[in-house]
């Protein structure tokens, strides 16, 4: 039986492995907890690792607006850019 | 971030929507990712085998201006004959040089194709790697 683990603070819920997809913990450039929930996105935060113009990225807050697990399959849509480009 | 073939889905373009307006609101911008906009598989491959070489302890100064001036701007290099004459030229060990030059490429410094091949073969850096210099050090 899988143990349960809280989620990281600040994140909605702990990733789970969907289907054959892998799941991820990582830690960020800002040294915060961010996951992945599949090896797409665990490739987008190595993106973001390699750009020197993303200062941060984080998974999703607890709440957006009141709209809870909005973006539960996009993790890591929160980035912050000193300009405005993005990676991709 | 999802699959191109998701995209038509009447509740994933309503969350779209939905997101598109809160980060508008917000003064931000919503992207959707697909596998069309993120890497390819060998990119993919090169960008993990790469991430080992993230951390500034395989920095090195002195292979960094040699570099500056060994290669010119657009113009590639094999990255084999290169790594040797830097070995020889600063009296350093050829895995601190590869080390020094692999961090380079991660941080955008020097330029490699990450696209078309494997950069990593058996461990090792492939022979048919190039690389050559890019904007932060034609600016420096």
């Amino acid at each position: 039986m899988a143990l349960k683990r809280k989620p990281p603070a600040g994140t909605i819920r702990r990733v789970a492995p969907i289907s054959n997809h892998l799941r991820y913990a990582i830690t960020s450039k800002a040294h915060e907890t961010v996951q992945c929930e599949s090896f797409q996105g665990r490739t987008l935060t190595l993106l973001f690792d390699r750009d020197a113009t993303v200062q941060e990225y984080r998974a999703s807050p607890n709440a957006l607006l009141g709209l809870t697990l909005l973006d539960i399959h996009t993790p890591m849509d929160q980035i912050s850019l000193s300009t405005g480009r993005l990676p991709r | 971030m999802t699959l191109t073939s998701r995209l038509q889905r009447t509740s994933l373009q309503e969350r779209e929507k939905a997101a598109r307006q809160i980060c508008g609101l917000r003064g931000s911008r919503y992207f959707v990712h697909t596998e069309a906009t993120l890497p390819g598989a060998t990119e993919e491959a090169n960008l993990l085998a790469l991430y080992r070489y993230r951390p500034s302890i395989y920095a090195n100064a002195e292979v960094r201006a040699a570099i500056g001036q060994s290669l010119k701007a657009d113009e590639p290099e094999a990255v084999h004959p290169l790594i040797a004459e830097l070995a020889l030229a600063l009296s350093l060990p050829v895995p601190t040089v590869t080390s020094a030059l692999c961090t380079l490429i991660w941080h955008c410094v020097i330029h490699t194709d990450m696209t078309s091949h494997l950069l990593f073969v058996n461990a090792a850096l492939a022979p048919y790697v190039q690389v050559w210099r890019g904007m932060k050090e034609r600016q420096a």
